[in-house]
C-alpha cells in the first residue's frame, strides 16, 4: 500500500483535517484505487503517534464523503464512491478552492493561458475511476 | 514494608558503620583514659589513683561522651532519614504508593532502630561484654550498673524521633524546625539530674510517646497544623512548648548574667591554730585570703609585719580529726546525682599493696589487684566472704571525703557496721572490732587521720558523747555531745600542744541556710586532764548576699504552674513545708497576660470556642514560652475582603464568618471558553 | 450516559501567604479521554496536580479522583492511579533493576512485561545505577515505573520537561499506548504543543490560577479566530471588542485575534472601515499563544524607526 501521510503540528490545519486531504490526494492521483485496504485507526494512530480519536474523526469524515468503508472483522478499504453530493453541492464545495487558486495564480502573475496549461497537466495526471460515468 | 526497609537499611548503612566506628573510639579512648592511673600504680609512685574511671559503666566522663554522642547520632540519622527524600518530586514517590502513610513511617523508625542500634548498640555491647570478662576492670561489677548506658541508648532513640521530626516538619521559617528538639534536649538534662534509673525511664518513656505522636502526626499531614488531628496538635504544640522553655532558659541565664550585681563571691570560716587561738580566713573573689584574729585586726608576721599569707597560716593549724554525724545511716551522699550515681553501687576505699579495696553496697570489702585486674578478696565484718554467700552482719559505708580516691596512707583501717568499730586488715582479710556503742548510743560518724603519728587515733560521735581512742581501746578524750544533731551535725577534734584538745561544733550546713545563717559555730575547749574548761560561741560570719532581685525578675518568664510544679517537687524532697511567696504571685501576671494576647489573636483569626478555652488553658499553663509556642505552631491564614458584607474574612472557610456568603468566583473577562464533558468517542478496533 | 468524571474538583483553593496561586478551581476529566492541563510557568499547574495527589492540603474546596476524596486517598484508589512528576526524581544509588524489583513489591497488578518494555524503548540497561542515568534515561525509567501497575488513571505533571525530542517522542508513544484500554485516562500539562496537539483530546487551561478553559481540543482551536483589516492609512485605535485577546499593528494593517467570533464581534469590527477583513484559522500553538499572552494592543519591541539606527 502505497500510503504515505506526514502530520505537522502547529498548522492551521487540525490535524484529522490533513490525513482527509492527503487520502484524497492519494485516491485522486490514483496512489489509492478502490479495494486498498488503509490501516486500523488504531494502526494508522500508532504509527503516526496520534490519538486514535483523531484518526477516528478523519475516517469518519472520508466515511461521510463517500470515500471508505469499515467491514466488521475485515479492516478499512477504499470503496467506489457512491455520488453523495449533488453535482451542485459539488459544485458550491469546488468554488472557494477555485478562488484560491485562482487569486494565487493571479498575484503570482499567471496568465491564463500558463494556468491552463498547468491545469492540463494536473488533468492529465488523474486517473480516472474503473466505472466512473 | 519488607521492600521499604530495605531500601532504608541500605540508604543509610554507611551512616551507621562511620557511627559505629566513632563510637568504639570514642568509647575505647574514655576506658583507656579511665584506667590510665593504673600505670601509676606499676611505676611506684603517687599515694592513691583516681577511681572515677575504673569502672567505666559508672564512669561519668564516659557516660556524658556516650551521651553526647548517642544524641548527636542519634538524631543525624533521623534527620537524614527524612532528608533523604527532601526533593518533593522524591517525597511524592515515597508517599504515592498503596500504603498507609503510617506504614511508611514506621518502616523508616524500625529501620532507623535498626540502623541505630549498630551504630551505637553494638559498641556499647562490647564495651558491657569486656566490662564482664574478668581481667580487664579492677572494680565491682554489677548488672544493675548497665542501666546507665541503658538509659543513654534509649535517649539517643529519642533524638533519632527528634531528628525526624525535625526533618519533617513544613515551617515557614526554618528556625521554627528546631522545635523538635526541645524535650529530647530536656529529657537528656533530666536524665543527669533524677535520683534512680527508673525516674530516667519513666521520662524517656513519657517523652518518646510524646516525640512519636507528634512525628507521627505530622507525617501524616506533610508537617502543616490545621489538618492534624487533636492529638496530633497536642502533642505538637508541647514539643514546641518544651523548646520554647529551652530557649527561655537561655534568655533567662544570658539576663541575669548581663543585668545581675553580684558582689565577688567570698566566703569565710574559722580555723584554729596550734597555739589554741581562733582566726577567721576570709577568701575568694580574686583577691588574697584575709587572716584576722576574732577583735578584726588582721593577723601579722612577727618578723616582717607584714599580713600572713594563707600557705604560711596553713603552718600552724594543728592535728585534726573531722566528721560528719548521721544517725540515720542513710546513704552518705543522698544529696548526690548524676548519671553514674556509682556512690550507690560502690565505693573506693583503701589502695594497699598495689590491691585496690571498694567497699559495695551490699556491705563488704571486694580486693582487686591493680596489675591483674582480677579480684583478689571479699571481706565482711566477720572475716572473709565466700563468694555468693549472704552476709550477717554488713560494712556500713565509709565515711571518706573523697569519693573518688583510694587512701593509701598509712592509717588504721576503720569500718562501722552497726554499733561497732572494726579495725580492718585487708591485707590478712581479717576485721577486728574495737569499740562498739551501746544500742541507745550509736554510732553517728568517725573518723582517722592520715598523719602517721596520730595514725591509731579515732575520734567516735555517738548520741552521748565525742570520744577520741586508739584502736587498742583506750579513750584519749571524751565529752558530752552538746550541742547536738540536728543542729550540729560536723564535729572536728583538734590536738593542740600540750595535749590539750578543742572540740568545735559546726552547725547543719542545710539547717544552717533554711534558719538564715543565725546558728554560730561553737568550740569545746579541753585541757591536758581532759577536763572540759569553757565553751565558746564564736561571732557569725558574714554572709554572701547574692542578687536575688534580678534573678527572681527573669524568673518570671516560667509561668505559674511548672513554676509551683517544681517548687512542690523540691520542698517535698528536701522534707519541708511549701511557702508561697511574692515572687509566685507575680508569675500570674506573665500567665494572664499570654491568655489575653492568645485570646485576642483567636478572636482576630475566628477560633472555635472550643479552641479558644483550649489555647487559653495551654497559655495560662505554660506562659510566655506558651505564647511562643501558639504563634510557632498555629497556622494563620490570609484574610481577603468578603463580597457580600465588605468585612476582611479567612481564606481557609468556605462561609464567611460574618455574613455566612461565599466566596466569589473569580472575576471573567469574557475569554472563557467552557464545554461540559461529552461522552468521548470511542475508537473503532 | 453520564459517568463520574475520573478526576473531580470544587472550589479548589490553595494560598500562599496572602497570594491565591490555584483559585476556585472546578475541573472535570472524563473517563477516557487524554486530557491536557495547560498554562504558562508559575500558573498553578503543578501546586494544583500536588493537591489532586493529596501531597499539599487545600486552603478551600476539595475534589474527588476516582470517587475518593483527594483529602484521604485510600491506597486501594493510590493503587489505580500512577503519577508521574517533573524533574523524575529516583533513588539514585539504586539499580534499574533494583529499583523495579522495590516499586514491584507494592503493586499486586505489577506487570512486568510492560516494565521491561518501557525500560527497553528507551534503551537502559538493568544494572545501570540511576544516578548514571541521562535526564531523558530517567524520565523512560520513572515512565516505566508508573505504566506498570497498569493504572486507570494517569497523572502526568511535565512530563516531557527538559526532554531530547527521541526521548520525547518515546514518552507520547507510551501515552498513545495507553490509550489502547478505552477506560485509561491520562491527565498530564505540558508546555510542548505540539505533543499537546497529537495526543490530546481535551484540554484545560490555567491562566494565572484561574480556569478559562476547559473543552476539547477542537472547540479551543475554533473558538480563537484571527482576522486580518487591512487600512489605505493608519490603522485606527481599536474600541473594545468583546472577547479580545490580542492586536497586532503595523503600517497599514491591524491583526487582531479574539474568542467567540460572532456577528456582533465582526459588525464592530467593520465600523472601522477597513480596505478588507479576512479570517485566519490559527494552529493550536498560536491560538494558545495569542490566549494566554498578554492581552491588548502590542508592536515589536522597537517601534520601526527606530530600528534603522
Amino acid at each position: 500500500m502505497n500510503l504515505n501521510i506526514i502530520i505537522s503540528t502547529g498548522s492551521s490545519t487540525p490535524i484529522y483535517k490533513q490525513i482527509t486531504e492527503q487520502v484524497k490526494l492519494a485516491i485522486a492521483t490514483g496512489r489509492l484505487t478502490v479495494s486498498d485496504q488503509l490501516p486500523s485507526v488504531r494502526a494508522l494512530a500508532e504509527s503516526l503517534v496520534l490519538n486514535p480519536n483523531t484518526v477516528a474523526r478523519a475516517y469518519g469524515e472520508l466515511a461521510r464523503e463517500g470515500l471508505i468503508e469499515s467491514r466488521p472483522g475485515r479492516g478499512v478499504f477504499i470503496i467506489q464512491k457512491r455520488r453523495v453530493f449533488a453535482r451542485a453541492e459539488g459544485r458550491r464545495r469546488l468554488e472557494p478552492l477555485l478562488d484560491a487558486l485562482l487569486g494565487e495564480a493571479m498575484a503570482m502573475d499567471f496568465t491564463p493561458e500558463e494556468l491552463r496549461s498547468v491545469w492540463e497537466e494536473k488533468i492529465s495526471q488523474w486517473k480516472p475511476k474503473k466505472g466512473a460515468e | 514494608m519488607k521492600q521499604l526497609l530495605k531500601k532504608e537499611w541500605r540508604e543509610q548503612f554507611k551512616v551507621a558503620l562511620i557511627g559505629l566506628v566513632i563510637f568504639t573510639i570514642v568509647l575505647i579512648t574514655a576506658v583507656r583514659t579511665g584506667l590510665s592511673p593504673l600505670r601509676t600504680l606499676f611505676q611506684g609512685y603517687g599515694n592513691t589513683i583516681a577511681a572515677a574511671g575504673l569502672q567505666p559503666l559508672v564512669s561519668s566522663s564516659l557516660l556524658v561522651q556516650s551521651a553526647f554522642f548517642c544524641a548527636l547520632f542519634g538524631g543525624l540519622l533521623g534527620w537524614l532519614q527524612i532528608q533523604a527524600e527532601r526533593h518533593p518530586d522524591l517525597r511524592a514517590f515515597l508517599l504515592h504508593r498503596p500504603m498507609e502513610r503510617t506504614t511508611i513511617l514506621w518502616s523508616k523508625l524500625l529501620a532507623g532502630l535498626g540502623l541505630y542500634a549498630v551504630g551505637a548498640g553494638l559498641p556499647m555491647a562490647g564495651l558491657v561484654i569486656y566490662v564482664i570478662i574478668p581481667g580487664h576492670v579492677p572494680a565491682p561489677f554489677e548488672w544493675a550498673m548497665v542501666l546507665p548506658l541503658v538509659n543513654i541508648f534509649l535517649l539517643g532513640l529519642l533524638f533519632l524521633v527528634a531528628g525526624m521530626l525535625t526533618g519533617a516538619r513544613q515551617a515557614r521559617w526554618y528556625g521554627s524546625r528546631i522545635f523538635g528538639l526541645g524535650p529530647a534536649v530536656l529529657t537528656a538534662c533530666l536524665m543527669f539530674s533524677v535520683h534512680e534509673n527508673w525516674h530516667a525511664l519513666v521520662s524517656l518513656a513519657l517523652v518518646g510517646a510524646l516525640l512519636m505522636v507528634t512525628l507521627w502526626s505530622s507525617f501524616q499531614t506533610g508537617g502543616t497544623y490545621s489538618n492534624q488531628c487533636r492529638s496530633g496538635k497536642v502533642a505538637l504544640s508541647l514539643t514546641c512548648v518544651a523548646t520554647a522553655y529551652i530557649l527561655s532558659g537561655l534568655v533567662i541565664a544570658v539576663l541575669d548574667s548581663l543585668l545581675s550585681t553580684n558582689p565577688p563571691y567570698r566566703y569565710s570560716n574559722y580555723q584554729i591554730t596550734k597555739d589554741g587561738q581562733v582566726y577567721q580566713v576570709t577568701q575568694g573573689g580574686g583577691v588574697p585570703a584575709e587572716i584576722t584574729d576574732l577583735n578584726g585586726r588582721l593577723l601579722l608576721d612577727k618578723s616582717t609585719g607584714k599580713p600572713v599569707k594563707l600557705a604560711d597560716f596553713n603552718r600552724r593549724y594543728p592535728v585534726v580529726f573531722s566528721t560528719g554525724v548521721n544517725f540515720k545511716h542513710s546513704d552518705p551522699n543522698a544529696e548526690y546525682y548524676g548519671l553514674n550515681r556509682n556512690i550507690s553501687y560502690f565505693i573506693p576505699w583503701r589502695m594497699s599493696d598495689k590491691v585496690l579495696w571498694y567497699w559495695t553496697r551490699d556491705g563488704r570489702l571486694v580486693g582487686f589487684d591493680g596489675i591483674t585486674r582480677l579480684q583478689v578478696g571479699s571481706l565482711g565484718p566477720d572475716g572473709p566472704v565466700v563468694a555468693g554467700a549472704a552476709l550477717q552482719r554488713r560494712f556500713d559505708p565509709p565515711e571518706t571525703y573523697y569519693y573518688n580516691y583510694f587512701e593509701t596512707f598509712n592509717p588504721p583501717r576503720v569500718l562501722a557496721s552497726g554499733n561497732t568499730l572494726y579495725l580492718v586488715d585487708v591485707d590478712h582479710q581479717t576485721a577486728t572490732p574495737f569499740f562498739t556503742a551501746t544500742n541507745q548510743d550509736g554510732i553517728g560518724g568517725f573518723s582517722v587521720n592520715n598523719n602517721a603519728l596520730v595514725s591509731e587515733e579515732v575520734l567516735v560521735v555517738t548520741r552521748e558523747a565525742i570520744h577520741l581512742i586508739d584502736t587498742k581501746g583506750r579513750t584519749l578524750l571524751s565529752v558530752p555531745y552538746e550541742p547536738a544533731v540536728p543542729a550540729y551535725s560536723q564535729i572536728s577534734v583538734y590536738e593542740l600542744a600540750g595535749t590539750n584538745y578543742a572540740v568545735e561544733f559546726l552547725p547543719d550546713y542545710q539547717l544552717n541556710i533554711k534558719l538564715g545563717g543565725k546558728l554560730p559555730d561553737q568550740i569545746a575547749w579541753v585541757d591536758k586532764n581532759g577536763g572540759l574548761t569553757r565553751r565558746e560561741k564564736l561571732p557569725l560570719l558574714p554572709e554572701y548576699n547574692s542578687d536575688d532581685f534580678v534573678n527572681n525578675c527573669c524568673l518570671l518568664i516560667v509561668s505559674p504552674a511548672p513554676r509551683l510544679g517544681g517548687e512542690l517537687v523540691s520542698a517535698h524532697h528536701d522534707h519541708e513545708k511549701y511557702h508561697f511567696d511574692k515572687w509566685d504571685g507575680l508569675s500570674f501576671i506573665p500567665a494572664i497576660f499570654s491568655v489575653l494576647v492568645g485570646w485576642v489573636w483567636g478572636r482576630r483569626y475566628h477560633f472555635t470556642g472550643r479552641e479558644q478555652a483550649a489555647w487559653a488553658g495551654f497559655n495560662f499553663v505554660f506562659g510566655i514560652p506558651g505564647l511562643l509556642a501558639f504563634f510557632c505552631v498555629q497556622e494563620w491564614p490570609a484574610r481577603e475582603t468578603c463580597p457580600h458584607c465588605r468585612k476582611q474574612r479567612l481564606v481557609d472557610r468556605e462561609q464567611c464568618e460574618h455574613c455566612g456568603g461565599e466566596f466569589a468566583p473569580p472575576v471573567r473577562n469574557g475569554t472563557e471558553i467552557f464545554e461540559s464533558a461529552g461522552a468521548v468517542e470511542t475508537t473503532p478496533a | 450516559m453520564s459517568e463520574t468524571p475520573v478526576i473531580q474538583t470544587r472550589g479548589l483553593t490553595r494560598y500562599y501567604g496572602r497570594k491565591a496561586v490555584v483559585q476556585d478551581l472546578n475541573l472535570e476529566v472524563p473517563r477516557g479521554s487524554v486530557f491536557a492541563f495547560l498554562g504558562r510557568n508559575g500558573s498553578g499547574k503543578t501546586t494544583t496536580i500536588r493537591m489532586l495527589m493529596g501531597l499539599l492540603a487545600p486552603t478551600r474546596g476539595g475534589g474527588s479522583l476516582l470517587g475518593c476524596d483527594i483529602r484521604a486517598l485510600t491506597p486501594a484508589v493510590r493503587a489505580r492511579i500512577g503519577y508521574l512528576t517533573e524533574e523524575h526524581q529516583l533513588y539514585g544509588w539504586m539499580k534499574v533493576k533494583e529499583i523495579g524489583e522495590f516499586q514491584s513489591a507494592f503493586y499486586p497488578r505489577w506487570r512486568a512485561k510492560i516494565f521491561n518494555g518501557v525500560i527497553g524503548h528507551f534503551g537502559l540497561r538493568p544494572e545501570a545505577r540511576v544516578k548514571e542515568l541521562s535526564r531523558g534515561q530517567r524520565a523512560g525509567l520513572a515512565l516505566a515505573l508508573t505504566l506498570a501497575p497498569d493504572p486507570e488513571l494517569l497523572i502526568l505533571d511535565d512530563p516531557a520537561l527538559g526532554l531530547d525530542p527521541v526521548a520525547r517522542r518515546s514518552l507520547v508513544e507510551s501515552m498513545i499506548y495507553l490509550t489502547r484500554r478505552s477506560d485509561r485516562t491520562i491527565f498530564f500539562s505540558s508546555h510542548d504543543l505540539g505533543d499537546v496537539e497529537r495526543v490530546a483530546d481535551q484540554i484545560a487551561v490555567l491562566d494565572y490560577s484561574v480556569l478559562r478553559v476547559s473543552c476539547s481540543l477542537e472547540t479551543f482551536r475554533g473558538s480563537v479566530q484571527e482576522v486580518l483589516l487591512r487600512f489605505a492609512g493608519v490603522p485606527p485605535t481599536l474600541p473594545p471588542v468583546p472577547g479580545l485577546l490580542q492586536a497586532f499593528r503595523t503600517k497599514h494593517e491591524l491583526r487582531v485575534t479574539c474568542v467567540h467570533y460572532t456577528p456582533e464581534t465582526e459588525q464592530a469590527l467593520r465600523k472601522l472601515e477597513p480596505l478588507s477583513l479576512e479570517l485566519s484559522p490559527l494552529g493550536l500553538e498560536d491560538a494558545f499563544i495569542s490566549y494566554l499572552g498578554e492581552r491588548g494592543e502590542k508592536s515589536f519591541i522597537l517601534a520601526d524607526t527606530e530600528v534603522a539606527s
